[in-house]
């Protein structure tokens, strides 16, 4: 560094800040688009003169309340909340210590589970929907019962297992690198496995865990394939959302769409905004080693 | 010997809930969809005939199927390359430029994850838009109309505006990424090499990048994974593999197979093909850029 | 009546759905999930559950035509609406949840009415037209492979509504002492594209590809009559390579070439809602005819100037003096072979050709969801004399036929699966790389050729 001139230095910062801004540009001028769209009227869409860049005639307040009420959005909300909150505890819970366990200890048949967990990357929801909502459908049958469709534990479940794969290999990937010495000493002291896992080793993958939270908190809020196969009157807010698009689709009412997708988007913000610096703290101290 | 035992036991109360989960919502079902690929069968009704690889074989012959192949190959390529380049040069000005407004630059570059696809998609859309959208108005303003292009109705572009929204989609993601590990460099590692008189390029090229290799190559397998699945997010809502079959990925064509052609067999055998293209796609990949590991 | 527009898909496994079958045999009133008890009083009080799509038509018009039924046979319906109704019905039906009457077309995107058929899961209904029915329904409508897809003489599909297609033009700009006359041939079609394109407007545009079903069809029942039409639908290997087919082809690649086609159009046809787009450039006269149904209509009206008047006319023919041929777009409903009340099922299907229905139909009105107006929309029940009810206008003038005139229907028809086959994408499809001169008309013809064999050999 001491030996650029400042001139180049210079340069190098305009550089820097150009790049830095036109990403920027190319993204908030999207998002801001889409909040702007969604106070348009119809026929400020389509038409002779319409320009996808002109400002709202005026504020279409209209297309929030029904894009609130026709995606079901009041009723839909708290399933969302209810279901990510849940698929989240129940991921950490079960994939915590398989990872803790696949990462810190040698037993055999490591290898093959290690392979096993990583196979399950590759399996993609879009074709094992069918055949869970078969099994579950199968099992509903067998027994006589209602329970395994339309229940917000099964569909948490379902999400939990789908991402439990992606969750342990960072985990173990984090538990790794973690020196072998605080084990030794917390057994010395005469601590469990147990209690050694939960009280000494689980905190100190903290940001592991948080970026873990990160990644899966959008996919479970988003997600809207597997709900919709499993799910009816305890719905997600991603399905009403789906189901709303299909029918102003048809109807290609776009200010209407584009409203439905803020009101779930806003949440999302919402939170991103509020945790962010917690996150990034805490992805900047984890890492994610290979 | 006792604590032996003892290990064993708690080991297995670890594993055991996440194997048969595991096992029960995703092998389970993969099996099942091993299985299926062997049927004709419509997937509506349950009427079903077993025709052994049938499907597999009339999938090599169907031109369809290799021309989604070998734009879902393409996309991969062209998305893997064009994103680890952005992400891995954002991150590092981010990381090791000195400069106001780092932290509202990382915030604004992982927006695009939390937007849900169909409005990206709606943002492209309107981008894209050939009399009405951003990108030929703007050029038109400037006076390089010859520049302006159907940009989703020619067959010879339309992958190339598929890909940019996927790679614009997925910088902020794996920005951040790269950014976790680069943050765990020790510091003395780039004032040993500033001593050296080494410039800020130098210092990239010797330090950071051989530091973040391994979470490179562990990312390249993400990379694989997530093109095949948001290439068909993208595609079906921007162009259901329009005009003519020229965008068409993977995942669509199997959906239409599947759900519109009557033929849910045959999709079945498209995702068994899919998940054995990847999985061997990421085990080349991973044998390819497997070099020795610096540690620090 | 119950209205259930996200329906329980739980509630009744097979279980269950035997016990609401007995439950209504015996009258009893127990409540069963949510799939409703018996409320009628002493008729066969059995619960019908009609399941349709949600599309242009509104949702209205089935919650009235239902409640007609309801009072009319003292049963209960159970309505059950949706505008993705093929990933609905494929869930319950997994789940042993069969619905009595479905309204879901052949040609939509999802294909589920024809996957329905390919796996042979739709009962027979021809004993619903019996003689008098049959006499009291426009002529032909019955009689080609969109009611009998199977062409075995049985009839599987309800034609339930019907238009007329044809080309759909800006009749601000052409008509009688206007801009441009309007063309009957197709020289003289193409004639007006010189002309259009010397005032900077585009001939033709379409909304997506799929819209040449239509004009396809008219095209070849126009080429080379009747038996060579129906020929062609069900595979006949010389379709493509006779003259008449290959005139089909060439008149197709002249009519979107980049000199007479809107140059948007392709890009607009592919992404979500793109076709609306296209379907304004003939509103605005960028581009002047497209191929069509009188739903255009309604679905524009938003974005329809006051002043505007369309108008519509045949498929162009290639010499003056040939009869014209007018293509019959109908929708269909069919019973699932599976369906727990076949024989209500078939009143409900017979009830659809009432007077009652048939005026419901007439009166029907769409609500805009953005500002709540109403607008007409207009269904026609293809019985004889619905059409003219018709309030006079550009709709009313879509069902005049002359006497020159010849009626066709029926679709491509139904062979058994064919794995790798995209058939709307092999003939609709490469229409879109023909206009961009990417495919030359012999390689789309050859792909045709290819298509056909494929079909004809899956047809048993």
């Amino acid at each position: 560094m001491k030996k650029q001139n400042p001139a180049t230095k210079a340069l190098f910062k305009v550089l820097v800040y150009a790049a830095l801004i036109i990403m920027t540009i190319s993204i908030i001028i999207p998002v801001a688009w889409v909040f702007m769209a969604s106070f348009k009227r119809n026929a400020e869409f389509i038409g002779k003169g319409t320009n996808p860049w002109a400002l709202p005639e005026q504020l279409q307040w209209q297309n929030y309340v029904t894009a609130f009420v026709d995606a079901e959005m009041g009723k839909f909300f708290l399933n969302s909340v209810i279901i990510t909150a849940l698929s989240l505890v129940l991921l950490l819970v079960i994939a915590l210590p398989a990872a803790y366990a696949l990462s810190r200890f040698d037993f055999k048949g490591k290898k093959f589970l290690n392979i096993a967990f990583m196979a399950g990357l590759f399996v993609n929801v879009n074709y094992i929907v069918v055949p869970i909502f078969l099994m579950l459908s199968g099992a509903n049958r067998m027994l006589g019962v209602e329970f395994f469709l339309d229940n917000r534990f099964i569909l948490s479940l379902v999400y939990a297992s789908s991402s439990l794969s992606f969750s342990i290999y960072l985990l173990s990937g984090y538990f790794k690198t973690l020196p072998k010495g605080y084990e030794e000493a917390a057994y010395i002291d005469g601590c469990g496995y147990f209690k050694t896992m939960v009280k000494i080793m689980i905190p100190m993958a903290k940001p592991s865990i948080i970026t873990v939270i990160l990644f899966q908190f959008l996919s479970f809020w988003n997600e809207y394939i597997i709900a919709f196969t499993l799910m009816d009157e305890n719905s997600t807010l991603a399905v009403g959302l789906k189901n709303l698009m299909a029918v102003e689709r048809t109807a290609t009412n776009y200010g209407i769409m584009y409203a439905g997708l803020v009101i779930v988007m806003i949440p999302v913000l919402i939170l991103y905004v509020c945790v962010q610096k917690q996150l990034t703290k805490g992805m900047t101290l984890g890492g994610l080693k290979g | 010997m006792n604590r032996k035992k003892a290990q064993g036991r708690f080991v297995f109360c670890c594993i055991a809930p996440a194997a048969i989960l595991v096992t029960l919502f995703i092998f389970v079902p993969t099996f099942n969809v091993f299985r299926m690929s062997l049927y004709r069968m419509g997937g509506i009704t349950n009427k079903r005939e077993f025709v052994g690889f049938s499907n597999f074989e009339s999938l090599m012959g169907d031109e369809n199927f290799l021309q989604a192949m070998q734009n879902t190959i393409a996309i991969i390529v062209l998305v893997t390359l064009f994103t680890i380049f952005f992400a891995i040069l954002f991150g590092a000005i981010l990381h090791r430029g000195k400069f106001k407004g780092k932290n509202f630059f990382r915030v604004i570059f992982y927006v695009p994850n939390i937007l849900s696809i169909v409005v990206i998609a709606g943002i492209f859309g309107a981008i894209y838009n050939p009399s009405t959208g951003l990108l030929n108005t703007f050029l038109r303003a400037i006076g390089l109309d010859a520049l302006a292009h159907q940009w989703m109705g020619d067959q010879k572009i339309v992958l190339y505006s598929i890909i940019f929204a996927l790679v614009w989609q997925a910088i902020g993601y794996y920005m951040v990424m790269y950014m976790a590990s680069m943050a765990a460099i020790p510091e003395d590692l780039y004032e040993a090499a500033s001593l050296d008189g080494a410039t800020e390029l130098q210092m990239f090229f010797q330090v950071t990048l051989p530091l973040i290799w391994s979470n490179i190559r562990t990312t390249l397998t993400f990379y694989i994974i997530s093109t095949i699945n948001l290439s068909f997010q993208f595609v079906q809502i921007m162009s259901d593999g329009g005009p003519n079959g020229h965008s068409e990925v993977f995942l669509n064509y199997m959906y239409k197979q599947a759900y519109g052609a009557g033929v849910y067999g045959y999709g079945m055998a498209i995702g068994v093909v899919v998940f054995l293209f990847s999985f061997v796609l990421a085990a080349v990949v991973n044998k390819i850029t497997d070099r020795e590991v610096l540690e620090f | 009546m119950k209205k259930k527009t996200v329906k329980k898909l739980l509630s009744v496994s097979l279980v269950s759905a035997m016990t609401v079958v007995l439950l209504a045999g015996c009258g009893g009133g127990s409540d069963s999930g949510d799939s409703g008890s018996d409320e009628g009083g002493s008729g066969d009080g059995k619960t019908l559950k009609v399941a349709a799509f949600e599309g242009g038509n509104g949702a209205d018009i089935w919650e009235k035509i239902t409640a007609a039924f309801e009072e009319e046979f003292d049963c209960e319906v159970e309505l059950e609406l949706s505008s993705e109704l093929d990933q609905v019905l494929t869930k319950e039906i997994q789940n042993g949840d069969v619905p009595d009457v479905v309204y879901y077309n052949l040609g939509q995107e999802s294909g589920f009415t024809e996957t329905m058929l390919k796996e042979k899961a739709v009962a027979d209904i021809s004993d619903v037209f019996d003689d008098e029915l049959k006499g009291k329904m426009v002529e032909g409508i019955l009689d080609g492979t969109a009611a009998q897809p199977y062409g075995d003489g049985k009839i599987y599909l309800a034609p339930i509504f019907y238009t007329q297609t044809g080309f759909w033009y800006n009749a601000t700009l052409v008509g009688e002492g206007k801009e441009y006359a309007v063309p009957t041939t197709w020289d003289e079609f193409f004639e007006l594209g010189k002309q259009a394109k010397a005032d900077g407007r585009s001939l033709f545009t379409y909304p997506q590809p799929g819209y040449f079903d239509a004009t396809m069809y008219a095209m070849l029942a126009q080429a080379g009559g009747t038996d060579f039409y129906n020929n062609a639908l069900t595979y006949d290997e010389n379709t493509w390579t006779s003259d008449e087919g290959k005139k089909v082809l060439d008149t197709i690649a002249t009519l979107v070439s980049s000199d007479n086609l809107w140059a948007d159009t392709v890009s607009n046809a592919n992404t979500d809602g793109g076709f609306k787009v296209n379907q304004q450039a003939v509103i605005d006269g960028d581009a002047l005819f497209m191929p069509n149904g009188s739903w255009v209509v309604g679905e524009m009206a938003n974005s329809t100037p006051d002043d505007y008047e369309w108008g519509v006319m045949g498929v162009p023919k290639w010499s003056a003096d040939e009869s014209q041929s007018v293509y019959t777009f109908t929708e269909q409903m069919w019973i699932p072979a599976d369906a727990p009340n076949i024989d209500l099922a078939k009143e409900f299907i017979k009830f659809m050709y009432s007077d009652t229905v048939v005026d419901l139909c007439l009166a029907n009105k769409t609500t805009n969801a953005e500002t709540g107006e109403e607008s007409d929309a207009p269904i026609v029940v293809p019985v004889q004399g619905a059409a003219e009810k018709l309030p006079e206008g550009v709709i009313k003038t879509s069902f005049q036929t002359g006497d020159d005139v010849v009626a066709v229907t029926g679709t491509w028809a139904t062979t058994a699966p064919i794995e790798g086959l995209d058939m709307k994408g092999s003939v609709y499809g490469a229409i879109d790389s023909v206009s961009t001169g990417d495919m030359s008309v012999d390689e789309w013809q050859e792909q045709l050729v290819d298509v056909w064999s494929q079909c004809a050999d899956a047809m048993e």
